[in-house]
């Protein structure tokens, strides 16, 4: 059961960290996050989403040295057993796990839902959640270098979609973020608001003793969510250059609607072509964290790791089914998003201020009692 | 079980089994003094000119006493003497002749003179190139390997023969340079050959489908080429080569993706322009499998897509058609599949006329009578062409035939569906390998140096290192370099 | 056995795949494509709905054809059109929206609230209004120029806003305008005259009701005022009867506001290089371009000048001096605006660069 066992065969070079960060990063937040972040602070919410990529930045690093401690890396149901011992070590193994497949139902659901409301108002739901989630299966199926490699085509690919951003500066008015102000109060709110859009990282904690070298990788999770942070910049920017704050606050999904102004030769409307080709972005989102879900049961109930994601992907399709409401999945949005708030701006922390105390006091036990042996 | 017990027939049983053949033929020659000699061979695997010179001829003029003597006298080459079944059963049935001085002594004498049918070396018809040399495989295993010897001429060029199929007993041969290829690859291609149980191999596509990694998959794993300059090129990259006799097709391996898509004239073409055509052909192939799929999308669920100039255009070549766009694409795919077929499977010049006649015929047609819009007949007729682009026939049909699925699904969801398969595609040749290598490499696993040969293809002088994929065992094609003096504006290195 | 109930169940799900998982379809030539709407006051209450459809007859050549409707709310109007129409009506395409003039004094934003919340409506669509005639009968009408009638209304003001005085203008920068603070919208004018329409200005909007009409001259002021890059023209009068035409190819303004959180004044300087592109007189010497430049600096003030002045009495804003304001006063608010803009003393300062005179002097 502890790393060792894993072959070698799938493990992937620390490079694919910068992808599997940024990858299971954006997702579905990234069409509507710039709406709620200007309601909290206003058309300074730009500073807000360098904010919490500086925070976030603090975490990922706590994360590392949660995970690396010993020289080995471990994924967080070790962590959780070493230090709460067996039965409250996996029960809060299972809450995690819990969080996770959550997080695949929020991001397949939403994006359904943006299909229905943008595309195909007559789609019904379990079959394009079924054909998906068969998709994802077997890509988990053929292991975690598969999963890899579609978080990094789910970057590589899409890429060129940031180039769309520059169509809607046509009627960009740069004034519109002026007068700049930095108020405590309002940055506090959207911080809170901001960090949903930037949860995901956290399955770190599950894949990192797949990856070659795991010291080597920290870099490239830094670098990986410095380009989200990037992304999320530049998308808010263009945003508030493109809406007045008080149109931002009437528009669901500002990202969509910012593709309705690009033209092509060819293609009139873009917000059809892009909206299909973001099934490479989610599919990183929701593949981590069905990996993530089969692969920490695997390791909790001791069994095999093809019964587990069936199970996993069973349940993921149930779920998505059960939620059909425009109400039921912004609830289930909400709901995750804080859990993910608490688990990465309190549980983090918290969990490493523990790690580093019980190091300390170890260390300082080894050295009290090296003598006397 | 079965096997062994047909290996286990006795000298005896070999000769009266054979006898049940018409054109088996046992004769009594009769040599100097009254010697006696009989011969047993298949007329017509023997070649009836050096069966006279170096058998009839020799045992004539000469008197022999011994089996010994009987090898001396016939100046042929392998001649042998032979006691076991199984090796005169091998021998027989390779056109060698029995030579006994008694009817039913259980050993004899083995004298090759094979009957070898050969068709000459012709141009490369699958894979011709204007520019480079105009010579393809042959159905024979030696002249075949001939070909390679000839263009690497190195001791380090390895084969390795393996036989397999119980009644074919094809022989097979694995080639690669000793010095450069990855002894695991090695190791694994002669294991899965020897490991294939099949009773007849007709030729290397056998092969290919049994070594294949995911026989299940549309997509082809491994290259099969009839250009020895091409094999010749991949195997000092570090690639092995499968030959068997009887195919004029090699086997390649392994390789990934990117390389279906690259003709060999590429190398042969200044760097620039092939890196153009490159990456045209993968255009091609882009616009070959989506572009279809994307009118049925488009014209199905998202007229908004479509630019205000073209929508007059578009609907009026769809006004008086009665079917909806995915029964009218379905139908141009059909016939031109059709068309295709028939054109394969008729005579090269009946074919041509079939294509000509069927595309502007049929097509026409089809347009005056309203049953497709002339519209779409561009597109598909575009995306039968591209199709056509790709320098490997295989991954032709499978561009070919990924379409159909995509049409599908630009039915059922449009936009969404299409992407839908396309990210299961992706997700599937993610999985695939090709001898264990990753089959999208160089773009996943991301190896750059491999991108110098992939969608472009860099000079030559930039080539130094050889691939990443085939894990080779010397890292260089030759050494880089040291840093080249740079001459400055109107001056001259000495 | 395991293998051939998985097979079942794969072809069970598939079957089931493609039985209920096709959404609804809108093939091309099967939906009727509305290019164009308009909407007309009927009295207080009722409002008529007109849609521009291109008709494609198999051998015929194309033309627009149009259905009316009348209700109270653009909902019941889109369902009586339909029960008129052959093929399902749809409205993705739609370039064009019109509002009768009358209309447009009611308020727009109940009309357009209905294109906002349709994920099919582009953002680049234009709105305009009519005056003269209903939106019916702009929309009737056939015109030589171009056989599709909405493809000729979106071209024409699309061209006057590229190459002509108009500003720019589409339903983005209408809404933008709208919900901008310190901002309010415009919208181009159409007038029929015969067989032709004629973009005869812009439509100024408080919050979304009409209140008075920019003619096609002052709306260059306008355009120099919020585009960098704007082209139009202007008449330049030297005497009674020479004159010269300046085309604009650059502006720059640059806003100066003093004291924006209490009494803000404003200090404009525009500057703009163009050339001259018609001049009356016999030649145009160095001297004489000089006379031009000078003039016409006198003359764009004063009619800059005469132009706030008008805004002020209007107490529209659609030039953005409020929006100056917010950029400065965090505390902005529109109220508070409303109140001070009437009063609110502006000085303008123009800086023109004459950049060419054409190939002859």
């Amino acid at each position: 059961m502890s790393v060792q066992n894993i072959k070698s065969m799938s493990h992937v070079s620390p490079f694919y960290v910068f992808f599997l960060v940024h990858s299971m990063q954006i997702g579905v937040g990234i069409f509507g996050f710039q709406r709620y972040i200007a309601m909290d602070a206003g058309y300074n919410a730009w500073i807000t989403v360098i904010l919490t990529g500086l925070l976030i930045h603090i975490l990922i690093w706590m994360l590392y040295r949660i995970l690396l401690d010993g020289g080995k890396p471990r994924d967080i149901i070790d962590v959780h057993r070493q230090y709460f011992g067996k039965y409250i070590g996996n029960l809060l193994s299972w809450a995690f796990l819990v969080y996770f497949l959550f997080m695949g139902i929020t991001v397949l659901r939403t994006y359904i839902e943006v299909i229905q409301i943008w595309m195909f108002p007559t789609l019904i739901t379990w079959p394009v959640a079924l054909f998906f989630i068969l998709i994802v299966t077997y890509g988990i199926f053929n292991g975690f270098r598969v999963v890899t490699g579609i978080a990094f085509l789910g970057v590589v690919l899409p890429f060129g979609l940031i180039l769309t951003l520059i169509s809607p500066l046509e009627f960009a008015n740069y004034d519109r973020i002026l007068p700049v102000e930095f108020i405590l109060g309002e940055q506090t709110a959207a911080v809170k608001t901001m960090t949903l859009s930037f949860i995901g990282f956290e399955s770190l904690a599950f894949y990192l003793p797949f990856i070659n070298g795991a010291q080597k990788s920290q870099k490239w999770a830094h670098a990986g969510h410095g380009l989200t942070t990037l992304m999320y910049l530049a998308v808010t920017l263009v945003t508030f250059f493109y809406y007045s704050r008080l149109h931002l606050e009437r528009v669901i999904y500002p990202s969509l609607s910012l593709w309705k102004v690009l033209e092509l030769p060819v293609i009139e409307r873009f917000e059809y072509v892009g909206l299909s080709m973001w099934l490479l972005v989610v599919m990183p989102n929701i593949i981590i964290s069905v990996w993530v879900v089969s692969r920490g049961m695997k390791k909790l109930l001791r069994t095999k790791q093809r019964h587990t994601l069936f199970f996993t992907a069973g349940t993921l399709f149930l779920f998505t089914i059960a939620f059909e409401t425009r109400e039921a999945i912004d609830n289930l949005n909400n709901h995750v998003s804080t859990v993910g708030f608490y688990i990465i701006f309190c549980y983090v922390p918290a969990l490493f201020i523990l790690t580093a105390i019980i190091r300390r006091f170890r260390s300082d036990g080894k050295k009290n009692s090296g003598p006397s042996v | 079980m079965k096997k062994n017990r047909e290996h286990s027939r006795s000298f005896e049983e070999v000769l009266t089994l054979c006898r049940e053949s018409d054109d088996f033929i046992n004769e009594e020659l009769l040599g100097k003094e009254n010697s006696i000699y009989y011969l047993s061979y298949f007329s017509s695997l023997c070649d009836s000119t050096p069966l006279n010179e170096f058998v009839f001829n020799p045992l004539k003029k000469k008197q022999c006493y011994s089996l010994e003597d009987i090898k001396e006298a016939l100046p042929l080459k392998g001649v042998k003497a032979v006691s076991s079944g199984k090796e005169l059963e091998e021998g027989l049935n390779q056109g060698q002749v029995l030579i006994r001085f008694e009817q039913g002594e259980p050993y004899g004498i083995l004298a090759s003179v094979r009957l070898n049918e050969n068709r000459q070396i012709s141009i490369p018809e699958m894979e011709y190139t204007v520019i480079g040399p105009k010579e393809a495989f042959v159905e024979n295993l030696d002249v075949n390997l001939n070909l390679l010897r000839n263009r690497l001429p190195t001791s380090s060029l390895c084969v390795k023969k393996v036989t397999i199929g119980t009644i074919s007993r094809t022989e097979v041969a694995v080639v690669y340079l000793k010095d450069i290829a990855n002894k695991d690859n090695v190791q694994t291609m002669i294991q899965r050959i020897e490991a294939i149980e099949y009773d007849e191999i007709s030729d290397t596509s056998y092969i290919n489908q049994f070594i294949e990694d995911n026989s299940n998959s549309p997509f082809p794993q491994l290259i099969d080429t009839e250009r020895p300059d091409r094999v010749a090129a991949q195997l000092t990259e570090g690639k092995i080569a499968v030959l068997s006799k009887g195919s004029p097709s090699v086997i390649l391996a392994p390789t990934t993706m990117v390389e279906f898509f690259s003709a060999f004239e590429d190398y042969y073409i200044p760097w620039h322009l092939a890196s153009a055509f490159r990456l045209i052909r993968l255009f091609a192939v882009l616009f070959s499998v989506f572009s279809t799929p994307m009118y049925v999308a488009v014209l199905t669920y998202h007229a908004e897509l479509i630019p205000q100039d073209l929508l007059a255009t578009l609907i009026m070549s769809r006004s008086i058609i009665p079917f909806p766009p995915i029964f009218e694409a379905i139908f141009l795919e059909l016939t031109i599949e059709l068309l295709r077929e028939a054109g394969a499977r008729l005579p090269t010049k009946v074919g041509q006329t079939i294509g000509i006649v069927g595309g502007i015929v049929i097509g026409t047609a089809a347009v005056e009578a309203g049953l497709t819009s002339n519209v779409l007949l561009i597109i598909v007729a575009l995306a039968a062409l591209a199709s056509f682009t790709t320098p490997i026939y295989r991954i032709g049909n499978t561009i070919r035939l990924i379409r159909f699925p995509f049409l599908l699904m630009a039915q059922l969801w449009g936009l969404l569906g299409i992407s839908l398969l396309g990210s299961f595609l992706l997700v599937h040749i993610i999985t695939l390998k090709s001898l264990g290598r990753p089959y999208l490499e160089p773009v996943y696993p991301f190896r750059f140096r491999d991108f110098k040969d992939a969608f472009i293809r860099v000079p030559f002088s930039k080539q130094y290192e050889l691939p990443e994929l085939t894990q080779t065992a010397k890292p260089e094609r030759f050494s880089k370099k040291k840093a080249k003096k740079h001459a400055d504006i109107d001056e001259h290195i000495r | 056995m395991v293998k051939k109930i998985r097979v079942l169940l794969f072809s069970f799900l598939s079957g089931c795949l493609l039985l209920t998982g096709c959404v609804e379809p809108h093939i091309l030539d099967e939906v009727q494509i509305v290019h164009a709407t308009g909407y007309d006051f009927v009295d207080e209450g009722h409002i008529r709905g007109t849609i521009s459809i291109p008709v494609y007859p198999p051998d015929e050549a194309i033309h627009s054809e149009t259905l009316t409707a009348v209700s109270s709310a653009t909902r019941e109007i889109r369902l009586l059109l339909d029960a008129q129409s052959n093929k399902p009506l749809h409205t993705g395409k739609v370039t064009v929206v019109l509002f009768d003039r009358k209309l447009a004094e009611n308020g727009l934003m109940r009309i357009i609230d209905t294109f906002v919340r349709d994920p099919r409506i582009g953002m680049r669509i234009q709105l305009a209004i009519v005056e003269g005639s209903s939106t019916k009968n702009l929309l009737e009408t056939t015109y030589p120029m171009e056989v599709d009638t909405a493809m000729y209304i979106s071209e024409l003001i699309e061209q006057n806003i590229e190459r002509q005085n108009i500003p720019q203008s589409n339903f983005h920068v209408y809404l933008s305008n709208f919900y901008g603070q310190g901002r309010d919208p415009f919208l181009p004018i159409l007038r029929q005259e015969g067989n032709a329409v004629r973009v005869t200005g812009l439509a100024l909007l408080k919050e979304d009701r009409y209140v008075a009409t920019l003619p096609l001259k002052d709306c260059f002021l306008l355009k120099i005022l919020l585009e960098r890059f704007g082209e139009g023209s202007y008449q330049v009068n030297l005497n009674q009867d020479e004159h010269a035409m300046l085309r604009n190819l650059e502006s720059d303004t640059d806003w100066e506001v003093e004291n924006a959180s209490s009494n803000p004044e404003f200090k404009v300087n525009v500057s703009l290089s163009g050339r001259i592109s018609e001049y009356s007189g016999d030649t145009l010497g160095d001297p004489k371009i000089e006379e031009i430049r000078a003039a016409a600096i006198t003359q764009l003030e004063e009619d800059l000048n005469n132009l706030i002045k008008h805004f002020q009495e209007l107490n529209v804003d659609p030039a953005g001096f409020g929006d100056q304001v917010r950029q400065r006063d965090p505390d902005f608010s529109d109220e508070e605006w409303d109140k001070i803009f009437p009063d609110v003393p502006v000085e303008f300062k123009v800086n023109l660069t004459i950049k060419e005179t054409g190939i002859e002097e």
